[in-house]
């Protein structure tokens, strides 16, 4: 053992340098911990992958329920303004009181357009439509009644439509009520609760989650209350000693978020055909929901960030209650 | 050896200011632990005053490590005051106590080292909590384990070391950030009696660069052969003290 405490100091020790020295300090030090929560979470892989897989499950559902979300805002996407009806009258109705009948449509705040097509109008629409037209002049008489195109307020809900549908066949004159899109409708209807749905349940997992992490952290801090202690006693900030766990709750984050996409990415392999199918039979052509990069890359940040908060919370509430 | 040290000592006289060394001010302190009826620490009053070294001795349980850890603000008094340098303890708020604490050197008497960590990453520790570049770091580790004799230990793990050497671990990861305040509790309990002798002249020197060092004790020998000033508890009474 040499005698000498000065020397300790004095000789040719490198000077702490200035900001640019103590930045390179700073990322050594967050390297270290980043490197060192990757290996903590290796070697307790059991344990781990146990808090990755609830969080990711926590994480896959509300995913899973804004996939379909926006599967089926694809499925209505195509029309922008609401489904129109269309009013078949009886024959033969006169003149004024299809002026009548007229206004009182146009009146109607739900209803944003009402177009009379007469008899005739109709005739050449549904020759043009069919192709057929010497048929149509073989006629010597026009089958056709007179007809109302309606064009609902777009912001009219499911519920509204059909009863306005119930309404206007109930009018005398009417004797048949077409809505081309009621199905669509309740489609956009059941969007929006999807939509609320998996908002509601994001909120909840995403609390789920944050526990789970914080559980898992916690579980770490007490592993480590001895070390803890001492670091309180050689000086460390309580933001220096929550570091490390901080690199933890991401870490459980992350990989939390990868299984969350890997769920996901097996769910839609095996959902995509049947659903594919089924629309099919509905005569809509839809582009798979899109799982994209920008999404995945969304999920994983946002895993991250969950993970950090909850570590956070874990260290201030355990921390806390040492007794330094 | 010594006028070297002598020109060295004058040198870091002169690059730091001459309240380098910071004073304790123990007055009226008693510690009560949950419990007990009787205080750990029993109106305990007693200054040691800046650079200097003080032995504190005592019985098994006397309260030296109680008298220890309320100077590093472990714990509060149950009642009375410790001022240290001019900061009164009590006012201290969870954001000034770590830069209060980065000015101490500690020697802890169970060592407390850290067991995942190499002894190198151990002594840097105080360092490291006050961000320091790595070069600063390892340069002033290595120097302050081969001060204690373990130049090549820097990369095992303290389970693998004696527990003297643990001891000197402790001591090395105490001098390190070159403190204000030394507080060494039993710092050689382990130890043989030519190396007590050793740590005892470091911390003589430590002295001599301006830190006031605080060494609890029961080896009365040692504090004799030493003829540094004392103070002895007994069940928590201070029962004396010299001065020299
Ligand atoms: N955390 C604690 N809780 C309860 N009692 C305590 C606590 N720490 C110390 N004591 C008691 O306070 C008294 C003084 O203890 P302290 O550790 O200060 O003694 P010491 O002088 O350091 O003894 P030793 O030489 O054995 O280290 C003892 O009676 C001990 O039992
Ligand atoms: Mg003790």
């Amino acid at each position: 053992m040499k005698d000498s405490a000065p020397e300790l100091w004095s000789q040719s020790a490198p000077r702490d340098g200035g900001v640019h020295a103590r930045i390179i300090a700073w990322g050594r030090e967050h390297a270290l911990l980043l490197r060192e929560s990757f290996e903590h979470v290796t070697r307790n892989l059991v344990a781990s992958l146990l808090a990755w897989t609830l969080i990711g499950i926590a994480l896959s559902l509300p995913l899973g329920l804004y996939l379909i979300q926006t599967g089926l805002q694809l499925i209505t996407g195509p029309w922008s303004t609401s489904p129109g009806v269309t009013l078949y009258l009886q024959a033969g109705i006169a003149d004024e009181r299809l002026t009548a009948l007229h206004a009182l449509l146009e009146e109607d705040v739900r209803i944003e357009s009402a177009i009379h097509v007469p008899p005739d109008a109709a005739l050449n629409q549904f020759s043009d439509l069919i192709g057929l037209e010497s048929l149509v002049e073989d006629l010597t008489s026009n089958p056709l009644p007179d007809a109302f195109d309606l064009v609902p307020v777009t912001s009219l809900p499911a519920s509204d439509m059909e009863r306005l549908i119930e309404e206007l066949a109930s009018i005398e004159e009417v004797r048949d009520v077409v809505s081309e899109g009621l199905w669509l409708n309740r489609v956009l209807a059941l969007s929006e609760l999807v939509k609320r749905l998996s908002l509601i349940l994001a909120a909840l997992f995403g609390v789920g989650a944050l526990l789970i992490t914080a559980s898992s952290v916690r579980l770490v801090i007490e592993s480590r209350l001895a070390e803890l202690q001492v670091m309180s006693l050689v000086g460390a900030t309580p933001r220096f000693m929550r570091r490390p766990f901080i690199y933890f709750g991401i870490m459980y984050g992350l990989g939390g978020g990868f299984i969350a996409t890997m769920l996901i990415s097996v769910g839609i392999l095996m959902l995509r055909e049947p659903a594919l199918e089924f629309l099919g039979s509905y005569g809509v052509e839809v582009p798979a929901p899109g799982f994209d990069a920008p999404l995945v890359m969304l999920i994983l940040v946002a895993a991250a960030l969950i993970g950090a908060v909850g570590a956070q919370g874990a260290c201030r509430r355990r921390l806390k209650s040492l007794e330094m | 050896m010594y006028s070297t040290l002598a020109t060295l000592w004058t040198r870091c006289l002169q690059a730091t200011n001459e309240m380098f060394g910071l004073g304790v001010q123990l007055t009226e302190v008693t510690k009560m632990f949950a419990g007990r009826s009787r205080g750990a620490l029993q109106g305990v009053s007693h200054s040691f005053e800046p650079g200097t070294i003080t032995f504190v001795t005592g019985h098994s349980g006397a309260g030296k490590t109680t008298l220890l850890r309320l100077i590093m603000n472990q714990f509060p008094p149950t009642y009375g005051q410790v001022i240290v340098g001019d900061v009164n303890l009590a006012t201290l708020n969870a954001r000034q106590l770590p830069r209060f604490r980065q000015q101490l050197g500690v020697v802890f008497q169970e060592h407390h080292l850290l067991s995942a960590r190499t002894v190198l990453d151990n002594v840097m520790l105080p360092l490291r909590v006050s961000g320091r570049s790595r070069a600063l770091m390892e340069s002033r580790a290595l120097n302050a384990l081969a001060i204690m004799g373990l130049d090549d230990k820097g990369d095992v793990f303290p389970e693998q070391l004696s527990t003297g050497e643990q001891q000197r671990v402790g001591i090395a990861r105490a001098l390190v950030n070159r403190p204000r305040l030394l507080l060494a509790d039993e710092p050689t309990g382990n130890l043989d009696p030519e190396m007590s002798k050793s740590v005892m002249r470091l911390f003589r020197e430590f002295r001599e660069i301006g830190t006031t060092v605080i060494v609890a004790s029961h080896d009365l020998a040692l504090i004799e052969a030493f003829g540094a000033p004392f103070i002895e508890l007994r069940e928590g009474e201070l029962v004396g003290h010299t001065r020299s």
